[in-house]
């Protein structure tokens, strides 16, 4: 583990070179002006990164777990499989994820336990992994959907990220927060210099401003126990507006269930995996035609007892890290935050 | 607005003291600004909860065939439910495809002024945050840490409000007038009209940009009261019609097959545009259904319990230029 992590300084008008020296060694990929920060796109130049995006449409996690991913080909007539390769290897460089926010890098170290575990450990998933950089970026202007603090996150959690930024009056303030992330900047260290006692200072009064701009709403270590009662009233309830669309699992960041399905024509297939939902209905509709999740009240359940009470118990983490995504795009406007809520009143 | 609210909630009180209806369906205030939330309440919850404003976006009928079985028997109560002009006519076209029973529900019918796009309302405050909202009849006033915004209704109504012939609902037990919006309609609506007068290769071009965005949640379905199949064909194994990838011509596939599905059938209260994450145009090709259907058939789904929709007829003098030959 790092002996001792770093805290550097990085003058605004230096960012440019900065960046020009780390992509050398990396590709870099961050919320980008062009796309209007829909999701993690590569970035050529410096002034393409937007900084000042609340969060991206599309969180972080299918830069590692894509929506659509082909796992191997095969030959049905000649009884062949082909690996493929997997798809970032297509750049020869490694990648750097930047400008992440806090909430994200924690997702992806929730990921990690689901994929990275040691077994089974997940190839396609692991393998980005291990090529790729988290440099994220302290939140001082919280949106009002944020919850963070609510769910063991911050708006300066390191957990999950290599680096981290905190932006200051003109200049940077940079943490190494792992190994890899001091390798990461060796190659500017030359417009780095050690933070001052003052730099420290203006860092941390900058973070408490923003964690007294997030409410804690509820307390996610009691929501675990009152989760325990699986057949509590409030489950008849809660679910009526649901549509049952994909949005609030296809934009979180933690939500990492998958379908496999093979395709074939003729006698060429792929074996591919997709994003699946537990607010589908097709997600445990089994082949006999029995779906013991017969309506949206079990799968309501599901995704709230899946976060916040089954998480905790098998990795120990609430799987939320109060983005917000959800609140943002239902179309109900079912806002996880009142639902908890209302679990949390409910005798 | 609030004289409204006001009828809304006496009536729907006076609904459950005669015992007439167990469940109604309405709008409650959201938990984002521009915002509300469909709001199911029976006798016991609050009736003062429910609200009538320009963001109550929800095609409320989507809940309809979800929560009444079509086998429901005439002894039940009905279920209340508080209808805009494109509500009622989403409930048209459920009665007339048998999906339920008009002796089922108990419409409060509301004379609609529009509902205002909240998205044209964000995207003109440049991520600022939004501390209040105040409404009145013609405009809506946003609050700013540093000041406030006016907005004119008119401007900033969703497309299918700005050019919507019928705000008053097709069938009801009960109308409340408010305020309906003054705008002509005209048909073909001018953005479509616009769109189908490009050549082909241009159009395409423009369905493949908007759909190449899609990210299969399928809101727009699950939106849209239309969309009542038990089996969406989207999702059905057996026969296989699409494969499961996001891949784009898996999402063209399945947005023209949606887009089809609607032929005379939907109503463009633009529920599906509204629900869609990635604010991809929907309404741009659904509502060029609506005026092909209009054109050829001179037919205008949700009017009328009567008149026969087209795909479900046929008459000899049908157009039928568009059928062409295979090459
Ligand atoms: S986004 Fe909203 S409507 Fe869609 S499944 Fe999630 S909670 Fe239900
Ligand atoms: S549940 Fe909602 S707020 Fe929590 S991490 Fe997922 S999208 Fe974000
Ligand atoms: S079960 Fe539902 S809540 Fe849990 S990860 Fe899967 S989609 Fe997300
Ligand atoms: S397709 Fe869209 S606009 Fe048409 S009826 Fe359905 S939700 Fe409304
Ligand atoms: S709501 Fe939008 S993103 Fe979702 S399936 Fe429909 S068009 Fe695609």
């Amino acid at each position: 583990m790092l002996k001792e992590k770093r805290n550097l300084m990085l003058y605004k008008q230096d960012f440019e070179k900065f960046f020009r020296l780390l992509s050398e060694t990396f590709t870099i990929f961050g919320p980008s002006k062009t796309d209007g920060s829909r999701s993690f796109t590569k970035i050529d130049a410096s002034d393409e990164i937007a900084f000042d995006y609340e969060n991206t449409k599309m969180s972080l996690k299918e830069f590692f777990f894509p929506q659509t991913e082909t796992l191997f080909f095969f030959d049905t007539e000649k009884n062949e499989v082909k690996q493929t390769d997997v798809e970032t290897n297509k750049h020869d460089k490694q990648n750097i994820l930047f400008g992440v926010r806090p909430c994200d890098a924690m997702s992806i170290s929730f990921l990690d336990k689901v994929f990275n575990a040691n077994n089974p450990q997940d190839l396609y998933y692991t393998r980005r992994r291990k090529s790729t950089r988290i440099v994220s970026f302290a939140c001082t202007n919280p949106a009002s959907t944020c919850f963070c603090t609510s769910v063991g996150c911050g708006p300066d959690s390191e957990t999950g990220a290599d680096i981290i930024f905190f932006e200051l009056n003109g200049r940077y303030f940079i943490k190494t927060v792992t190994p890899e992330g001091e390798k990461t900047i060796k190659s500017a260290e030359k417009l780095l210099n050690p933070a001052t006692k003052n730099d420290i200072e203006e860092k941390v009064h900058l973070m408490k401003t923003a964690n007294s701009n997030l409410k804690k709403i509820f307390d996610s270590g009691n929501l675990q126990k009152k989760l325990d009662n699986f057949n509590a009233p409030y489950w008849g309830k809660l679910h009526r507006k649901c549509l049952g669309c994909g949005i609030c699992t296809y934009l979180c960041p933690t939500c990492h269930c998958f379908d496999i399905t093979d395709e074939v024509i003729k006698s060429n297939g792929r074996r591919i995996r997709t994003w699946d939902s537990c607010m589908f209905s097709l997600f445990t509709l089994h082949a006999s035609g029995h779906n013991p999740r017969p309506t949206q009240k079990e799968r309501m359940r599901q995704r709230i007892m899946h976060k916040f009470n089954y998480a905790p118990k098998y990795y120990g983490k609430t799987f939320c890290v109060g983005c917000g995504r959800c609140v943002i795009y239902c179309p109900v406007n079912m806002d996880i935050r009142d639902v908890m809520k209302e679990i949390m009143e409910e005798r | 607005m609030r004289q409204i609210e006001y009828e809304i909630i006496n009536t729907v009180e006076k609904l459950f003291a005669d015992k007439k209806i167990d469940i109604f369906i309405g709008y409650k205030k959201g938990t984002l600004s521009l915002q509300t939330s469909p709001y199911f309440l029976s006798e016991q919850d609050d009736v003062r909860k429910l609200v009538w404003n320009s963001f109550c976006s929800n095609n409320l009928a989507v809940f309809i065939p979800r929560i009444i079985p079509n086998s429901k028997s005439k002894e039940s109560k009905p279920v209340g439910i508080l209808c805009k002009g494109c509500d009622s006519r989403s409930l048209v076209g459920l009665i007339k495809e048998k999906q339920i029973n008009r002796d089922n529900l108990f419409i409060i019918g509301i004379s609609c002024p529009g509902i205002v796009d909240r998205r044209k309302i964000l995207s003109r405050l440049d991520g600022k945050e939004i501390i209040g909202i105040d409404e009145d009849a013609d405009s809506i006033v946003v609050k700013l840490k540093d000041g406030e915004k006016r907005f004119e209704k008119e401007e900033y109504l969703c497309e299918s409000c700005l050019n919507c012939a019928h705000p008053t609902p097709s069938i009801y037990d009960v109308l409340i007038r408010g305020a309906v919006y003054s705008l002509q309609a005209i048909t073909p609506d001018p953005i479509t009209k616009d769109f189908s007068s490009k050549p082909r290769e241009e159009r395409w071009k423009i369905f493949e940009t908007e759909v190449s965005k899609c990210i299969r949640c399928y809101a727009c379905r699950d939106a849209c009261p239309n969309c009542y199949c038990k089996e969406c064909f989207a999702e059905q194994t057996k026969p296989q019609w699409l494969g499961v990838s996001k891949g784009l011509s898996e999402v063209i596939f399945y947005h023209i097959v949606r887009i089809l599905h609607q032929a005379g059938r939907c109503v463009d209260c633009g529920a599906c545009v509204r629900a869609c994450p990635m604010d991809i145009n929907l309404r741009l090709f659904t509502r060029v259904m609506v005026d092909e259907v209009k054109e050829r058939f001179g037919y205008e789904p949700g009017i009328s319990l009567k008149d026969t929709p087209p795909l479900a007829t046929f008459s000899a003098d049908d157009k039928q230029e568009f059928m062409t030959e295979p090459e």
